[in-house]
């Protein structure tokens, strides 16, 4: 259920550029994020995905442009106060001390979360974490740590949550509870964006974000592009990217 | 076993081969250049580095004869009573490390190329067990270089004469013993499943210091070769006799390591093939060591004391107190040190002691920052998505994390300063200088890993402790009562605070 009303917009970037040296990550970028919406961010490797997304959680700086976040400058909010946004990297880390239950009791505990136990134990069992619950995240694998970050993530319920390559490191099964979790928050209010090479089969996302080279080549729900780009019936991830670099490369070589 | 020898130390040898190539690129030095330059470029090294090492040693050895020779003789007798037995427990020290994890480590590409390979298990374990002796025997022989010629002194000329020559043969022989001792006991624990499980056999060599009478002379045999050595005594004879045994522990640890599994092997190896990967870096950032260290003991353990059920700030407070008794050698060590240095240097002020005595204090409070202090702090803060979810100003967060530490700081300082002789207002403003100083030191890291930064710069520790206690010395330069530095520095606490607690956004775009 996507929302279009302006009052519903959690995230504005306006023509943000950012650089690695002289080469640019990030080259002039702006669109919207609102709540009720999940998008996904869909690019090659070094099209600037994971930049963007270190840019509006704010972790990274920027060198021009603007992001609003609720229409204020993401620049006026002050680091601790910004669990607004949540970012969950492609690899999460953990404090060395404390153990898995730990690491979710110490951040409901900080937020004063009510009866967050239930919903903690939910979370663990759906990702399969729950029998590794007293066990210290340093001895996880890549996909149980990136299931643990998402437990943490999905705890705080941040008003958007920011996901670098989410079904990466997830078996099936797992990401197909993730879809389900984050279908369900976003139908509660969030606002989703996620980077992803690969979604579950059954995953369609409200809006897509194609990025290449650092610029947006392709963006809209999935109606929007099957009509421009004459997409078949269901929208692959490889059939959208495929087309609209193809374009960019056939436009760039004319 | 012997092409799997010989192909073995060959790899080693080209391993030897090119990390040497790059520590002497690091002086000028290439291996594969045979230019004459080159080569007479190598004999000034090898000159400058073989006289540097003589010198190192000569100087040792002459300050061990200055205080050897200075002993009173009940004391120089009792010392050599006691010598083998402080070989023994050498022998049972190394042995339980030895037994606690495997002695032979396999690096990554090790576990990759060769635990992998068709290699003999006995071959690795024998290349593996010289390759590590090395060092070991270097140490050994020093040891005993230094210990040889301060006892000799009393003895008299025929202990004195060539007592040189008979530590080194001596200290090689014992060094290899206790090496080959403490393999042979490691390489069994591996090689027995029963043993394998047994936790606390790494104990195990704590029997060998049981006080029974005819045992306790058969193991400290080896020290009395030392003591017969120092003496010129019928040394000779028993020093064939540690050949003969270390021969034998040779086989036994060639046969032992034929039932080793590689695969226990690279389990207890993971440790050190991390730390190898480093490189240099162990060097350079001590800290990265430190903690894979710490990282492999934690995971070992439960996890307790359990973290408190509380709710908001106190979480914080909880967390902290949790972490720090979990890892209670970090706070002790971090806190000893910090009480220490900055009592003494409170004191120092106090005494209005000389600028030579203050500077070579702050420099050495510059070099040794109190990190263990700050972990709790360090891991809230070091990764922006752990950061993120906890909501609360980094200078609370601080204050929680620190909280443990300041009290037994304030007491240490309560403690110490009514313990000196001086007037309760020095007394007063001496305790809370130090304190002061204590509390400057560890938010000036603080602020370090907070990452603030002062227009658009990163603060470096250094620069800051500099600046702080640089200024509280100069204070004390310009009055004789402690008031003024104390109040100086208790201000520069709040300066300090506030640049943490100022943590506006620095990062994102806006």
């Amino acid at each position: 259920m996507v929302t279009h009303d302006a009052e519903s917009i959690l995230i504005t970037v306006d023509d943000l550029r950012y650089t690695y040296g002289g080469s640019p990550a990030i080259d002039g970028i702006s669109f919207t994020q609102r709540a009720h919406q999940l998008t996904a961010l869909v690019g090659r490797n070094g099209s600037g995905k994971s930049t963007l997304l270190r840019c509006l959680a704010g972790w990274t700086r920027a060198k021009e442009g603007t992001i609003l976040l609720l229409d204020k400058p993401l620049a006026e909010y002050r680091h601790w106060s910004r669990h607004l946004v949540t970012l969950v990297p492609d690899t999460p880390p953990f404090y060395d001390d404390l153990s898995a239950w730990e690491h979710i009791q110490f951040v409901a505990q900080a937020h004063r979360l009510e009866g967050w136990q239930s919903y903690a134990i939910e979370l663990l069992e759906r990702f399969g974490l729950h029998s590794w619950r007293n066990a210290f995240p340093l001895s996880f694998s890549r996909g149980m740590r990136y299931k643990l970050a998402l437990c943490l993530a999905l705890l705080v319920k941040p008003k958007l949550l920011l996901l670098d390559e989410p079904f990466g490191p997830l078996d099936p099964l797992s990401a197909d509870h993730l879809w389900d979790e984050l279908s369900r928050m976003r139908d509660d209010g969030m606002g989703i964006l996620l980077s992803s090479h690969q979604l579950p089969p059954q995953a369609i996302p409200d809006y897509y974000l194609v990025l290449e080279l650092g610029r947006i080549i392709a963006l809209g729900t999935p109606d929007d592009l099957r009509s421009k780009l004459g997409l078949g019936e269901t929208v692959s991830l490889e059939d959208l990217l495929r087309i609209t670099v193809g374009i960019v490369e056939s436009h760039n070589g004319a | 076993m012997g092409h799997d020898l010989q192909l073995l130390v060959g790899l080693r040898l080209r391993q030897f081969r090119g990390s040497a190539t790059y520590w002497l690129g690091t002086v000028g030095y290439d291996l594969d250049d045979r230019s004459l330059m080159n080569l007479l470029y190598g004999v000034y090294l090898i000159i400058a580095l073989g006289g540097w090492v003589l010198l190192m040693w000569a100087w040792w050895v002459f300050e061990a004869i200055e205080i050897g020779a200075t002993l009173a003789p009940e004391l120089h007798a009792q010392l050599l009573i006691w010598l083998p037995s402080v070989v023994l427990l050498g022998l049972v020290l190394v042995s339980m490390r030895a037994l606690g994890s495997s002695p032979l480590k396999l690096t990554t590409p090790d576990t990759a190329y060769i635990a992998g390979s068709p290699f003999l298990s006995a071959a690795i374990a024998l290349v593996g067990f010289v390759w590590s002796s090395f060092p070991v025997l270097a140490i050994s022989v020093f040891a005993a270089s230094l210990i040889g010629n301060a006892l000799a002194q009393l003895v008299g000329p025929t202990a004195i004469a060539n007592i040189d020559w008979r530590m080194v043969v001596v200290g090689l022989f014992l060094g290899w013993l206790i090496w080959s001792v403490a393999w042979v006991l490691g390489l069994l624990r591996l090689a027995f499943t029963r043993l394998y499980e047994t936790r606390l056999i790494a104990f195990a060599p704590l029997i060998l210091l049981l006080p029974i009478p005819i045992m306790m002379d058969i193991l400290r045999w080896p020290g009395q070769v030392l003591v017969a050595a120092i003496f010129n005594e019928n040394w000779l004879w028993q020093a064939g006799g540690l050949v003969l045994l270390n021969s034998l522990l040779l086989g036994m640890l060639a046969v032992v390591a034929r039932r080793v599994s590689l695969t226990d092997v690279n389990d207890e190896s993971v440790l050190y093939a991390q730390l190898k990967s480093l490189g240099l870096m162990v060097f350079v950032d001590p800290s990265v060591a430190w903690r894979l260290r710490r990282q492999a003991q934690q995971v070992q353990r439960k996890p307790w004391p359990p973290l408190p059920r509380v709710s908001g700030y106190t979480t914080f407070i909880t967390r902290a107190l949790v972490s720090f008794a979990r890892q209670p050698g970090v706070l002790i060590r971090s806190l000893v040190w910090l009480v220490g240095i900055t009592q003494f240097g409170a004191w120092l002020i106090v005494q209005n002691a000389g600028v030579f005595a203050l500077v070579s204090w702050l420099l050495v409070i510059l070099l040794f920052p109190p990190r263990g202090l700050l972990y709790v702090f360090q891991l809230n803060v070091e990764e922006p998505f752990l950061r993120r979810l906890l909501p609360v100003n980094p200078l609370m967060l601080l204050l929680a994390d620190i909280l443990l530490p300041l009290f037994l700081l304030a007491l240490s300082s309560i403690a110490v300063w009514s313990i000196l002789d001086v007037t309760l207002l020095t007394a007063i403003f001496g305790g809370l200088l130090a304190f002061s100083i204590s509390t400057i030191l560890m938010l000036s890291l603080g602020v370090v890993f907070a990452e603030v930064r002062v227009a658009s710069v990163r603060v470096p520790y250094e620069g800051l402790a500099l600046g702080c206690v640089g200024s509280i010395i100069l204070m004390s330069f310009l009055t004789t009562s402690p008031v003024v530095p104390a109040i100086h520095a208790v201000l520069l606490i709040g300066l300090l605070g506030q640049l943490i607690a100022d943590d506006s956004e620095a990062t994102a775009a806006g």
